[in-house]
């Protein structure tokens, strides 16, 4: 009965391994958003030579743990006019939609563990570049219906002006990403990298890429492009109303959302899992160095990401608009153009 | 390939329940929800019968795109967001009549079909490297003007869109929101300046104000 | 590989009861542990320190919708695009081009017919 039950599966692979994966996954993640807000106070602080947090733990290494605490028991403060329905269900969609996102990132290369094909990802499917579109592009329900929901001038303002923008360069994005389908062939995240081995696509595509990473930028609402929380005009945007787990759950989908279009960017355009310094990948033990490789491009797109943040102002808002639709998408749309001649020309020669 | 029955029914319990929620649920922003959920289960169903691409499609157009559309259209008719009315219309009936005529139309082509619906079978090609690049081939290949054409048909929408939307047709409309979006700026302008000053003053002083908002 | 899809099923199932089941818990023991002062303050919409004046439900510009409408017709331009970018390789390249081409020609026709017509403009 039991080893009945261990060996059912839904398709390829075992559901126990897929739900240990999705609990490593899942951990991975919310440990990640949570270092990641402290990384980015430290950043942000060095940058204006100041210390950061340093109370909590040596160099401030528990405040995410404490921040936590305070965020889960905080009274949850709440507008008498709200729509009680989309006001839970909207930040609980940001969350959602950030970590299911990451279920078909490939961390490192399928590895052979006696005979079974350890993926390093939740989900091996072939449309995984689309599906990662898909997914991401449901965070501007979640940022729209939050800020309806709230009743409040700001949040709806903050939250039109965000849905707009993410709608804007959600178009960009994919267009950007298109020479990358083209010269990896495939849709299948694991088969993009690779498509890698000979040369990262971020020397083939360097426009794809820089486009990538501005699209990006501005999908997860960072500055330049944090125009819908803009503090001076809108006071907090969409999420002003929102406090307690609420408030931690946008803050959640943020960081994970971070996470996720960096481990794209490296996925897509760094070469994903392989290594600088060349190592043989057969078994687990190569498999979690991989794991590493990924990881390490993928930290030095977040203290871009940061560094940017805590560097450059914020773009008034038809500037950010007349860039996503007047220079990303021509560029985008120039860049298919080239990569496509130049495919058929190596071809012809 | 054959479709998981209990799968299917899930999704089809789910499709069919979100579908009546749209029309039933009396607050327009939440029918825009249920019906993003109607969508992304269709998408699900689609993924059920092996069409890969089709369901991404589904997701990012239908449950990712449209709605923004209806959303947006919402927010342009003034106060009809919050108005939590009858959702019934007075031509019910009409409606029930049309949605059993195709409900029989469906049930008809069902009939005189004898299964020749599913008689060929799933090429294993298809289920191992998905559909997309089969369809890229058929629409660059044997379809290739139909391709061009959509892209035509594209463009004439998107012309129908601008001139549909464009200014002077709603021409009342907007001066009003202009005056109001000038006023707020004007009052957001003058909070900054006052900001500003207050900062200024306070640099002077020698107080440091570092920003703290994360 | 579609059944793949199976496991984001799963991995939705673990994404969704494992938060939910922390924040039923905290929700719980905040119950529990908090002092419990409702004040009609608390209520109060944050409108920078004034008393709220009307819904925030009001109409909104047209520009947005003008938007939504554009991001829709490029996002299904988008969908056309990517079997054409998996196919192209096994494709005869100049004929190949040539559709692709055409087919961006006539896109960027509409958006420089938007772009003229001032739809992109924000006002």
């Amino acid at each position: 009965m039991i080893a009945d039950l261990a060996h059912f599966s839904i398709g390829p692979d075992y559901w126990w391994v897929v739900l240990i994966k999705g609990v490593i996954v899942l951990g991975f993640l919310a440990t990640a958003a949570a270092y990641l807000t402290l990384a980015e106070r430290k950043v942000s602080a060095h940058i204006q030579l100041r210390i950061g947090p340093n109370r909590v733990g040596p160099f401030g290494l528990l405040q995410p743990a404490a921040d936590a605490v305070k965020l889960l028991f905080k009274e949850n403060t709440a507008p008498a006019g709200r729509d009680k329905l989309l006001f839970w269900l909207a930040p609980a969609l940001m969350a959602g939609a950030a970590i299911l996102a990451y279920a078909v990132i490939p961390l490192s290369g399928t590895t052979n563990v006696n005979g079974y094909a350890l993926h390093w990802n939740m989900a091996h499917v072939n449309v995984a570049l689309l599906y990662v579109l898909a997914i991401t592009a449901l965070g501007v329900y979640a940022i729209f219906l939050g800020g309806w929901a709230a009743n409040n001038k700001y949040s709806l303002l903050g939250a039109l002006r965000s849905s707009a923008q993410l709608i804007s360069y959600e178009m960009a994005v994919a267009f950007a990403l298109i020479g990358v389908v083209i010269l990896a062939h495939s849709l299948d995240l694991e088969e993009i990298v690779n498509a890698q081995q000979h040369a990262w696509f971020i020397v083939m595509q360097p426009l794809a890429g820089l486009l990538y990473f501005v699209g990006a930028l501005a999908e997860t609402n960072r500055l330049p492009f944090d125009l819908p929380e803009a503090e001076t005009e809108l006071i907090a945007g969409y999420h002003t109303e929102y406090s307690s787990m609420r408030f931690g759950f946008y803050f959640l989908g943020e960081y994970v959302n971070m996470v996720t279009v960096c481990s794209l960017a490296t996925a897509l355009f760094l070469g994903g899992w392989l290594p600088l310094i060349p190592w043989i990948h057969s078994d687990w033990l190569g498999g979690l160095v991989g794991v590493m490789w990924f990881l390490g491009k993928a930290s030095i797109l977040l203290f871009l990401m940061m560094w940017i943040r805590w560097t450059l102002p914020r773009l008034r808002y038809d500037r950010l608009m007349n860039l996503g639709w007047k220079v990303l998408l021509p560029l985008g749309l120039l860049n298919i153009v080239i990569t496509g001649s130049v495919v058929a020309a190596r071809a012809a020669s | 390939m054959t479709v998981n029955p209990v799968a299917f029914y899930v999704i089809a319990v789910l499709v069919v329940a979100t579908a009546i929620a749209v029309v039933a649920v009396p607050n327009i922003i939440h029918a825009a929800v249920a019906l993003i959920a109607c969508f992304f289960m269709v998408a699900a169903l689609y993924l059920a019968i092996g069409a890969d691409f089709l369901a991404a499609t589904q997701l990012l157009i239908y449950a990712g795109a449209i709605p923004v559309l209806i959303i947006f259209a919402v927010m342009l008719t003034r106060g009809s967001m919050r108005r939590e009315g009858n959702s019934w219309v007075r031509w019910w009936p009409l409606a029930l009549l049309v949605t059993m005529g195709l409900g029989a139309v469906l049930l008809g082509v069902f009939a005189v079909s004898h299964d020749r619906w599913h008689r060929g079978t799933y090429p294993q090609r298809l289920l191992d490297d998905g559909t997309t690049r089969t369809i890229g081939d058929a629409l660059l290949n044997r379809y290739a003007l139909p391709f061009e054409v959509a892209s035509a048909l594209l463009l004439v929408a998107l012309v129908g869109a601008v001139l549909l939307a464009r200014r002077d047709e709603s021409e009342a409309v907007l001066e009003r929101s202009e005056e109001e979006r000038r006023q707020r700026e004007e009052r957001v302008r003058h909070r900054r300046e006052e900001r500003d000053r207050a900062r200024r003053a306070r640099l002077r002083d020698g107080v440091s104000t570092p920003d703290e908002s994360t | 590989m579609l059944s793949s899809f199976g496991n984001i099923a799963i991995f939705a199932g673990v994404a969704v009861g494992i938060p939910a089941g922390t924040l039923g818990l905290a929700l719980l023991l905040g119950r529990l542990l908090r002092v419990r002062r409702p004040h009609p303050a608390k209520d109060d919409t944050y409108e920078s320190g004034m008393s709220t004046r009307g819904p925030a439900w009001v109409q909104f510009n047209v520009q947005y919708y003008l938007y939504a409408l554009i991001f829709v017709l490029f996002d299904v331009e988008v969908l056309f695009v990517v079997p054409w970018a998996l196919a192209y390789r096994d494709l005869d390249k100049g004929y190949g081009f040539a559709e692709i081409a055409l087919f961006i020609a006539i896109l960027l026709a509409g958006l420089g017919y938007a772009w003229r017509r001032g739809a992109l403009e924000w006002e």
